[in-house]
């Protein structure tokens, strides 16, 4: 027995989609806060704080999805027509989403600004809200026979996966305040604040909601949790998760008094500060991304289907991992140099498209 | 000359597309086996919907575009700005910009 390329294939998408998930994640939190934040210029400066990135980090959602297709076809062919609704008008409202980048910029009217923006908030909504509700509705199980999906088109349709739904905008709020402390100052960053202590309460409460219905929805699930010795595993997970809830919320309070002190501290102290908040906002989504992974694995499409009854023929998986060893480097410097590029603070009436 | 393209590329693709039947992999995999297990009405739903979602966002698009076609040029408008990127990436009829002007721009307006 060689390399398990079915495992190295498993945990490269693994970390594909988690990329995704908070790299969009805290873009499409900007528009969920849109409602809460209305001047023309916080909105401007919102906008262009993620205007260089943005369609960078939907690259991973590409690489996901042809991922999925190429290297677990099953899986793929399972899971698509299963969550054809919420992936259908999750694309939907991305269209709206990007197109409206641009155009609220171009708009000439306010009520032409008013609408581009509605189409921004109105989209990571439903986009953030389809991802959530595709998430539920996959943990909760896919009923397959005979090697496809044997379920109607409103399957996903559940209460549980409709709270995940609301769970996810909610998270991704919270990512989205976070990156406007790190990336704003003054009074927006004061707003934001405020609104990430609210969103992390929110988020908390959504993540032990989700992790108790999740023990009563498959036994497995309950087995993996609470048996010796997966016990071992999975036990630090909640407790990672309280403690970085609480570093949040000081990692705030800090960020706060910083601002608030009205010294001019040194460039790199200042990112230290406004940044904590967002890198345990991101800990937060990778501790409960792990617990996903602990609760399903192996399985790529609970109840029954596993990674290695998913993946496709070996060879095809070589030919492809080549692929993703030259490509992935690629897209993780050039993501890494745009990052790198556009750090600090953004300025009110600075912006790259 | 305009629609030739849009035309060609059309026609090439419906070639493709048609000639190919009853195959979706020619020779291998019928067209009536490769079929998703997705019900009609909820192929017809997503279909509707992304015909009125492009003629929404793509009308918009097209009526920005002849606003800006009906824009004459004023007497002694300034042109584009030189030495200074203009856009990201894109192909645009803007002039080049000369090696060697772009001096830390980008860095000293986002970074600092």
């Amino acid at each position: 027995m060689s390399i398990d390329l079915t495992l190295i294939w498993a945990l490269l998408l693994a970390t594909t989609v988690f990329l995704y998930v908070v790299m969009d994640g805290f873009d499409l939190g900007l528009g969920i806060l849109f409602p809460a934040l209305h001047g023309k210029v916080e909105r401007d400066v919102m906008v262009n704080s993620v205007a260089p990135v943005w369609d960078g980090n939907e690259t991973w959602l590409v690489l996901g999805g042809g991922g999925l297709m190429a290297v677990f076809p099953l899986a793929y062919a399972v899971i698509m027509p299963a969550l054809y609704m919420p992936v259908i008008l999750m694309l939907l409202a991305l269209i709206f989403r990007g197109v409206s980048f641009e155009m609220r910029f171009k708009a000439e009217t306010p009520g032409a600004q008013l609408w581009w923006d509605r189409a921004f908030s109105w989209g990571s909504y439903a986009a953030a809200f389809c991802q959530g509700i595709a998430l539920g509705a996959l943990v909760q199980g896919i009923r397959v026979e005979n090697h496809t999906y044997a379920g109607g088109w409103w399957d996903w349709l559940a209460p549980f996966s409709l709270f995940t739904g609301a769970a996810l905008v909610i998270g991704y709020g919270l990512l989205g305040a976070c990156w406007l402390v790190l990336k704003t100052e003054g009074e927006l960053q004061d707003r934001a604040r405020r609104l990430a202590r609210r969103l992390a309460t929110g988020t908390l409460a959504c993540i032990a909601l989700v992790s108790l219905a999740m023990l009563i929805l498959q036994p497995t699930f309950r087995e993996r949790w609470l048996t010796f010795p997966s016990i071992l595993l999975a036990a630090p997970v909640p407790i990672l998760v309280a403690l970085l809830a609480k570093r949040l919320f000081t990692g705030l309070a800090e960020s706060e008094r910083q601002s608030q002190a009205g010294v001019r501290a040194e460039e790199r102290q200042v990112l230290w500060y406004d940044g904590v908040p967002f890198l345990c906002a991101l800990w937060l989504f990778l501790l409960s991304y792990i617990g996903l992974g602990i609760s399903m694995w192996p399985l790529v499409v609970p109840p029954s289907l596993t990674i290695w009854e998913a993946a496709a023929s070996p060879s095809s998986q070589r030919f492809l991992l080549v692929g993703a060893a030259v490509l992935i480097p690629v897209i993780l410097t050039y993501t890494g140099c745009v990052y790198w590029l556009f750090r600090g603070k953004v300025r009110a009436g600075v912006g790259y498209h | 000359m305009g629609p030739a393209g849009l035309a060609a590329v059309t026609a090439g693709w419906i070639t493709t597309e048609a000639g190919r039947q009853p195959f979706t992999v020619y020779g291998l995999l019928r067209t009536a086996n490769s079929v998703s297990p997705v019900a009609a009405p909820a192929v017809a739903a997503s279909l509707t919907a992304f015909v009125v979602v492009y003629f929404l966002v793509f009308g918009a698009g097209i009526w920005f575009l002849f606003r800006l076609f009906s824009q004459t040029p004023h007497a002694h408008e300034p042109g584009p700005p030189r030495g200074q990127p203009i856009r990201t990436a894109g192909i645009t009829p803007a002039p080049a910009v000369p090696s060697g002007t772009i001096t830390g721009h980008a860095q000293q307006a986002a970074g600092e």
